[in-house]
């Protein structure tokens, strides 16, 4: 569940490339798509990491969100999988993780290889509640687009996600989640 | 196999004695991307009595699955297959590891371990202790004195506060924080810095500081109370301390200083110093390899020694639940003597082919447990273990 999170930043940041100089661009998601949500679990800091390759990307021309399907989250563990999206993420009501940011709110670069980073608050939305998150983002210009990664923190336990408990190992409800994709620009 | 196609004139040296297994310590978890062992046991520092999670871990992860929804994992990995109900803070686990030697003309059987541990766990305290039977070796645990057969033995009883998630204090006798803690009493590294989880635990007082990234534990040595008389116990500390470079690689160092006014074997005072690095990395997923190399210093009261002792592991699990290991070792005690030193290379096989049920079948030729001038040998070995 966390990992749809993670998906979250990368949207950010593609929704911040779209902002800048190309404000009306039409992005959309081209490939090089990763996505991690990084948790720890106690005792023994247990690392407990989600990810996926799979991310869409809508532009609404003030508005990029960026939506992470859960069911492509994978932990490793199938067993652990099944309790993330079944009993906490609960993925039949809440299939997809959604991180919205404003446009305007990103520097786009306009030379080819020329890079802009920055952080945005943006809106992040996992078991259909949402919560603004600050995601560091940076966005580099390509040949055919945007080279683009983010980075936030957010809290399940505001999400109204349980705080996954198995067999006395508790996960932090504190996530951090990673994006990186390549963006092409559609205009 | 045949009994005499098996000479084992090596672990007939003696070296049998150090072969009882204590309990499951498997440092290749890091395959699974498990770095630190507290998750699963409730030694911190891994080895001995499972944590509930541990148990499920072993259901999900270390044993072969042969079809999709054999069963609930926390069910079957209960204690007891969960016909009891334990109350929350408690762990019960009785464990069993059994030890067939084909030796010329002869299949000896050891029960290595057969053990009732316990932990509770409440709040910020924990208490754990194992209390059991062997038929022969592990004598540094006895609790009797039955040189002709059976001994009670006690190989750990601690207790534990938990101030902070990163830090733990212990008091009681423990397994050394040394190097890489495995099951694998006859590894060379384990059997020269004398710190195997098998019979060489000591009494003392530990921190434990762990993170994300970090794990160490700092233990104060105040010897070993189920050895009389005090001149023979050992006192002086060991730890180590590691660095997780990623969830699949780790790199440690260790360290540990006894002495003792006599030593057991050779009656007389005794310095020993141990220093060593060790490293753990999954570099692709079924792969796992494990490495360690120890410097030794070893002085009495008319002599020094220094020597060198390394081992190094490669494990590939080709199918989950089957490990397929590749182990060569190089020990040298003594750097300046004419003996050889010891060197010992093979392979075992180790099947967890059922719940909380493991075979593991070693072989190949050479020195075991560091046995210096002693003349390589073809070994081999069976163990099934189990717990309930």
């Amino acid at each position: 569940m966390n990992r749809s999170l993670s998906r979250l930043p990368i949207a950010f940041a593609l929704i911040g490339a779209l902002l800048s100089p190309a404000a009306n661009a039409g992005f959309d998601v081209a490939s090089g798509v990763k996505v991690s949500f990084s948790a720890t679990g106690s005792p023994g800091f247990l690392d407990i990491e989600g990810k996926s390759a799979t991310m869409t990307v809508a532009d609404d021309g003030s508005k990029l969100t960026f939506t992470v399907p859960m069911t492509t989250v994978k932990t490793g563990i199938e067993n652990r999988d099944e309790h993330m999206n079944d009993k906490y993420v609960q993925i039949a009501q809440f299939p997809n993780a959604v991180l919205t940011v404003d446009k305007a709110a990103i520097t786009w670069p306009s030379e080819l290889g020329d890079k802009s980073k920055g952080k945005v608050t943006a809106d992040f939305n996992i078991h259909g509640q949402s919560q603004p998150v600050e995601v560091e983002w940076t966005a580099q210009k390509s040949k055919t687009g945007y080279r683009v990664t983010g980075s936030f923190n957010f809290d399940t336990a505001r999400s109204g996600i349980t705080i996954p408990d198995y067999l006395g190992v508790t996960v932090d409800p504190k996530i951090m989640a990673r994006v990186t994709a390549d963006l092409t620009d559609a205009r | 196999m045949r009994a005499d196609s098996f000479a084992l004139p090596l672990l007939t040296a003696g070296v049998f004695g150090a072969m009882p297994s204590d309990a499951a310590a498997f440092p290749w978890m890091i395959h699974h991307g498990y770095t630190n062992c507290a998750q699963c046991h409730v030694d911190p520092s891994g080895a001995g009595i499972l944590t509930d999670y541990g148990r499920a871990q072993g259901e999900i992860l270390l044993r072969t699955r042969y079809a999709d929804g054999e069963g609930d994992a926390e069910r079957l990995s209960a204690f007891l297959f969960g016909a009891v109900d334990l109350p929350k803070a408690l762990e019960l686990q009785p464990e069993v590891r059994t030890l067939l030697i084909p030796e010329p003309g002869n299949m000896r059987l050891l029960v290595m371990q057969a053990d009732m541990r316990a932990a509770i766990q409440k709040g910020k305290l924990t208490a754990s202790g194992a209390l059991g039977g062997v038929s022969e070796g592990a004598q540094e645990a006895w609790i009797t004195s039955n040189d002709a057969g059976w001994n009670l033995v006690a190989r750990e009883y601690w207790a534990d506060y938990q101030p902070s998630r990163s830090w733990q204090l212990r008091a009681g006798r423990m397994n050394l924080p040394f190097g890489i803690r495995t099951e694998d009493h006859i590894l060379a590294v384990r059997s020269a810095t004398q710190t195997t989880i098998n019979d060489e635990q000591q009494v003392g007082v530990s921190g434990v500081y762990q993170t994300r990234k970090v794990r160490a534990e700092l233990m104060g040595i105040a010897g070993n109370f189920q050895v009389s008389p005090d001149a023979f116990r050992k006192r002086g500390y060991a730890g180590y301390v590691s660095w997780s470079q990623s969830k699949t690689l780790e790199f440690g160092a260790s360290s540990l200083l006894t002495q003792s006014q006599l030593d057991t074997e050779t009656l007389a005072a005794r310095t020993f110093l141990a220093e060593g690095l060790f490293l753990r990395a999954a570099p692709v997923p079924p792969l796992a390899f494990m490495a360690e190399a120890d410097f030794l210093r070893d002085q009495s009261d008319t002599d020094a020694k220094n020597g060198v002792v390394g081992t190094g592991i490669v494990d590939v699990e080709p199918i989950q639940g089957l490990h397929v290991q590749g182990i060569g070792e190089y020990c040298d005690t003594d750097l300046g003597a004419s003996e050889a030193a010891a060197w010992s290379g093979g392979g075992a096989l180790q099947w967890f082919f059922a719940p909380r049920v493991d075979l593991r079948v070693d072989g190949g030729q050479g020195v075991l447990s560091c046995t210096q001038g002693a003349s390589p040998a073809p070994f081999g070995l069976l163990q099934a273990h189990f717990y309930l």
